[in-house]
This record gives C-alpha cells, sequence and structure tokens, in this order.
C-alpha cells in the first residue's frame, strides 16, 4: 500500500468524523468561527482550515447549528454558532454510532 | 520602491505587497467563484474571509506592516487549497451544493518564463498540449542539431532540383516561437497556460515571484532530472549564441565596410546601386529599407546571442520592436521593387551588320572609356574566340559604372565578306522605349585604319543603367591576325587562355 493511500484513507476517516466533533464541541460551549478551529486543531481532527467553512454552513442548512451575532471587543462582530435541538439528538446518534464502531474493534481485536 | 496595496478583508484595513495580493486574489476569486449562486456560499467565503483577516492580523501583528507574499502563502497553506475546501462541501446526499464543475478556463499558449531554460517555448508548449516538458525539450534538442534539407524539385528540367539547405532551421523555428508566443507573466496568463483550475499549489507556483529554482523543483521531486536538463540547456544556449554572436558580428563587419568604404567588398557601395540603376520610386526610401533589411536581422541575432550566452533578462520590446520593423521594411522594400518593375517592364533587341573594309593582314582592337583606363579592378575572360571585358568602376568623382560590349571572333571563308555583327538588348517602360534604348545603347565602335576602337557604356545617375547589355561579333578569314591592345594583351588564337578576376592595374 502505497503512503498516498494510507493518507488518503486517514484523511477520509477524519472527515467521516469531523461533523461529530463539531457538534461535540459545540455541545459544551457556544463558539465562534476561530475558537472552534482552534479546539479542533489541538485535537489533531483538522489540517486544513478552509474546509470547516462548507461543512459549518452544511450542518446549519440541515438544521443542525444555529447562529447568532456578537460584539467582539476587538475587531468586528463574531458569529457564535450553537446547537439546535435536532442537533443534539443527531448528536446523541452520533455517540450511539460510534460507541458501536469502537465495540467493533473492540470485538474484532481480541 | 516596491508597489503596496491597501485593501480591506473582513472590514479590516491591510497593506498587501502587491504579489501577495495578487496570489490572495486569485485565491478568494476562485473561491467566489465557485460558491457564487450556491446556497449559503457568500457564508462560507465570508466565513474564510474573515479567518483569512484574522491569520494575516496574528502574523503582522499590531504594527499593521505590509503583509508579504510569505504571509499570505503561510496563512493560504493552512486555510488549504480550494478544490480541497470545495471538495467538502459535495455532500454525497447533495442536499445542500451540487457543485457544479468549475467552468474550465480557456487553454491559451503561452510560453512558461518561470521554467525555463532557454526562452520557455518548450515548457510552455508542454503545458498547453499537456506532455512532459523533457520530451519536448529532448525532440527540440534533436531537431536543433538536425540539418535539415529541403529538396524542392522544379519541374522547369533545366534548372533541376531546387535544394534549399537551411542546417538551423529549428533554431530559427525556435527563435520565431521565442517572438511570437507571449510569455505568461500575469497569475491569469499562467493558468490559462496551464487551462487548469486553480489549485493553491497552483497559486503558490505561479504567483509572480522571484522565488528560487529549487522551490519548484523540490515540490515537483524532479530536482535531479531538472538540474540536468537546465544545464544542458544552458549549454546549447551558449554555443548556439556564441553561433549567433560570431557570424552576425563578422556580418555587421563586412555590412558597414560595404556600405560605407567603396568597393573593399564590392565594387560598388550596394546603397548605391539604385543611384545607378533607373528606379522609377525615391532612391531614399529604398536606400532606407534595403538597409534595414539587412540590418536588422544582425542586430537582433547579436541581441538574441548576447541574451543566450550570458543569460540576461533581454528586454521584452526589443525582440517584437525589431521584428516588426523589419517587416515594415521588407514589406516596403518589396512594394517599392515592384514599382522599379515599371523601366523594366518590356524588353527589345537591336542588331546591325556592318560589313568592315581591311587593310592590312592584322587587326588591333582597342577598348576605351571616358576616363581612359583609370580603374582599379576589372574581369576578363579571353580566348580563342572571345575577349570579354567585365564592368570598370571609374576613378571619377561621381558614381559611375562601365559597361564594354563583349566581343565574339568568328572564323569564316576568305570568299565571305569580313564584318561586324553589332547587337544590344535593354528594357524599358513600353516597347517603344525599350527599342529606342537598345539601340541608342548598342556599342559604339570606329574604325581606322586596321584598328578597331570599342566604346565602353557608362552608367551614371543622370543615365542609369536599364540591364543593356551589347554584343560584337567579328567575321573574319581564319588567316587574318586579331590582336587586342588594350587594355590587356591579347592575340586570338595565340595567347593562352585566361580568365582574370578583379585584379590591380598598374
Amino acid at each position: 500500500m502505497t503512503e498516498n493511500n494510507i493518507e488518503n484513507i486517514k484523511s477520509q476517516m477524519r472527515r467521516g468524523v469531523l461533523e461529530y466533533c463539531i457538534l461535540s464541541v459545540l455541545d459544551k460551549n457556544d463558539a465562534y468561527a476561530s475558537e472552534l478551529i482552534n479546539k479542533l486543531k489541538d485535537a489533531h481532527i483538522i489540517v486544513v482550515e478552509g474546509t470547516l467553512y462548507p461543512l459549518l454552513t452544511r450542518q446549519k442548512n440541515q438544521g443542525l447549528l444555529a447562529y447568532r451575532w456578537e460584539e467582539s471587543t476587538q475587531g468586528p462582530p463574531r458569529k457564535y454558532y450553537t446547537l439546535t435541538d435536532k442537533g443534539r439528538e443527531v448528536l446523541q446518534e452520533m455517540d450511539k454510532a460510534w460507541k458501536e464502531i469502537v465495540e467493533t474493534l473492540d470485538i474484532l481485536r481480541k | 520602491m516596491k508597489k503596496v496595496i491597501k485593501v480591506s478583508i473582513n472590514k479590516m484595513p491591510f497593506t498587501l505587497a502587491e504579489d501577495a495580493f495578487n496570489v490572495l486574489k486569485v485565491y478568494l476569486d476562485h473561491l467566489h467563484r465557485y460558491y457564487a449562486g450556491k446556497e449559503g456560499g457568500s457564508e462560507i467565503v465570508d466565513g474564510i474571509e474573515e479567518r483569512i483577516a484574522e491569520l494575516l492580523g496574528e502574523r503582522t501583528g499590531p504594527g499593521a506592516r505590509v503583509v508579504s507574499k510569505a504571509d499570505v502563502d503561510a496563512v493560504l497553506d493552512i486555510m488549504g487549497p480550494p478544490e480541497v475546501i470545495e471538495e467538502e462541501g459535495g455532500d454525497p446526499s447533495g442536499d445542500a451544493f451540487t457543485g457544479s464543475p468549475l467552468p474550465k478556463a480557456a487553454k491559451r499558449l503561452y510560453r512558461d518564463v518561470d521554467h525555463k531554460v532557454i526562452g520557455g517555448v518548450c515548457s510552455g508548449l508542454a503545458a498547453y498540449f499537456n506532455i512532459e516538458v523533457v520530451l519536448i525539450r529532448i525532440l527540440f534538442a534533436v531537431l536543433f542539431f538536425v540539418p535539415s534539407g529541403i529538396h524542392v524539385f522544379s519541374n522547369m528540367h533545366h534548372w533541376g532540383p531546387l535544394v534549399f539547405n537551411f542546417p538551423w532551421i529549428f533554431v530559427v523555428i525556435y527563435v520565431i516561437l521565442w517572438i511570437v508566443i507571449p510569455p505568461a507573466r500575469s497569475v491569469e496568463e499562467k493558468y490559462a497556460m496551464r487551462g487548469a483550475p486553480l489549485s493553491a499549489r497552483g497559486v503558490q507556483h505561479s504567483a509572480p515571484s522571484h522565488a528560487p529554482r529549487y522551490r519548484y523543483e523540490s515540490r515537483s521531486g524532479h530536482n535531479e532530472g531538472n538540474r540536468g536538463w537546465y544545464v544542458l540547456g544552458r549549454v546549447v544556449a551558449v554555443i548556439v549564441g556564441l553561433f549567433f554572436l560570431v557570424t552576425s558580428t563578422a556580418v555587421l563587419i563586412s555590412l558597414i565596410v560595404a556600405f560605407t568604404a567603396t568597393g573593399f567588398f564590392l565594387n560598388v557601395i550596394p546603397t548605391a546601386l539604385p543611384d545607378l540603376v533607373s528606379i522609377t520610386v525615391n532612391p531614399f526610401l529604398f536606400k532606407l529599407f534595403l538597409t534595414l533589411v539587412l540590418l536588422i536581422p544582425v542586430i537582433g541575432f547579436i541581441h538574441l546571442g548576447s541574451v543566450l550566452v550570458f543569460n540576461i533578462k533581454g528586454q521584452k520590446w526589443i525582440g517584437p520592436t525589431l521584428f516588426f520593423t523589419w517587416l515594415v521594411s521588407f514589406i516596403g522594400f518589396l512594394v517599392l521593387c515592384s514599382f522599379n518593375f515599371g523601366n523594366f517592364r518590356h524588353d527589345a533587341r537591336f542588331q546591325e551588320t556592318v560589313p568592315l573594309e581591311l587593310t592590312s593582314d592584322t587587326l588591333y582592337v582597342e577598348f576605351e572609356a571616358d576616363n581612359d583606363f583609370l580603374f582599379e579592378r576589372y574581369w576578363l575572360e579571353a580566348n580563342n574566340s572571345h575577349y570579354n571585358l567585365g564592368w570598370l568602376e571609374g576613378k571619377r568623382e561621381d558614381l559611375n559604372l562601365v559597361f564594354f560590349p563583349h566581343l565574339t571572333l568568328v572564323r569564316q571563308s576568305n570568299e565571305e565578306i569580313p564584318s561586324l555583327l553589332v547587337k544590344s538588348h535593354s528594357f524599358g517602360s513600353s516597347e517603344h522605349r525599350a527599342e529606342l534604348e537598345a539601340e541608342a545603347t548598342k556599342p559604339d565602335f570606329r574604325l581606322d585604319g586596321n584598328v578597331l576602337t570599342l566604346n565602353a557604356v557608362e552608367v551614371n545617375r543622370e543615365d542609369p543603367w536599364r540591364g543593356n547589355t551589347g554584343s560584337l561579333r567579328l567575321y573574319l578569314p581564319s588567316d587574318q591576325v586579331v590582336i587586342v591592345r588594350k587594355p590587356v594583351y591579347h592575340e586570338f588564337g595565340v595567347s593562352r587562355s585566361r580568365k582574370v578576376n578583379i585584379i590591380r592595374s598598374e
């Protein structure tokens, strides 16, 4: 298997869970885009920041997220993202699915 | 001094270096184009712009220094290539985005000056046809050294096959391509050259930059290969350049000498010829065009040679300017030439036979010119039946050429009457003019006792040359002794044959 292929699979895995990660971060606190990016970066889940924006918009369009504008002490007003009720439901679904995947791997590894 | 551009990104003011601005503009334009008209599209681009502003702000700090291209490159690296961002939008379920493919930029032929070895022609062709540049370079490298004879078979049998042998034809083709194909300098041109959709990597490659070459090579992973090609290309360039320099300098020197010093290489100054040949147009324009047509290619090749040898960046206006001036002069020259045919449209012959009364068994022939052989050069071809004296350059102050009739000796029986056949041929703007001209320029002769004097036809500014030629045929019995006394002694049937080109008379 070439290095390229491995990279490809890894990025597919990351992409698969990125939406789940966004919902997870917002479940605790509302956040504006840069904050969200920093958290995701700290957790090594995103490499390319630009990809976050289409995802956020998609999740907003699916009704999982909403946002509000808040004045900032420095610079222009910021867009704070927050989870909707539907978003919370989807997150619970995803939590369940994630646990199942982890269990599957555990079983397979025994 | 460096040009900077003030912009507002997400309502934050920034001062960008020009190259930085170009890179950023292409990046954002691309995203704007992609997301235009898509649901939530402007939101995405606004978000990205906001983040770019934030990251740039972090890098430049509170001092708000000028944003360099390196800053923008770093920030765009963090943001990621546009197509990766766009891919993210392509939802499999297709509920939000059904990202239509980017309209492909029209592909255009440019020279890839960022990856040039000589002029960027090969790399530009490779980009245009989307083939490996190595293949094109090999092809050109081989063709450069292939002498190519172009055979044109003429159906005029007495001419035989015409062969134009042009050894450096592919070098010339390369040079023409170099002149004709524009260089890809702006970011837009670089994209049009590849016809490829924009990518962040592409942005970094094609942005106008003076980044060292290794940067591109290390990224493309052909470092060693490219280096080799570069060296080989430079070697070829220096060889070809030296060839151009040496030959064109030699040609330039000869042209200058030929044009200024009378008869060092030629017997007449080329630019003086229009004065002596009957032309119907302004001789100044004629001379000007002739000079330019001859000199411009030489100057062009000297310039090109120095660019190739010293690897300097030639001023981009020089090539096109020279080429255009040359083209105009050449067309002008052709147009003037076609007008000039006016005096050469018709031709006519004149001939008459004059009986000779011989008083002695020896006939002396003398050639005579007005300035009586104050010439420096001539040519002569003499044998048992011919005495052809070539044209001479008179020593008079004003320009003049001297033509002598060709003399032929024909032996006949003693019963036939000795005679002289006078023939001339000339051109004119009409049949009538040609006839008059032919008669007027018939070889002039005088028989005085046993001395036949032949006069030259002189050509000067007042009486220019109209393509007239004259000849004389002597019909004499076989025992008649014929001796040319002047200017070079020759006894027909006794003196040995000789052919003399340009000698200096004492």
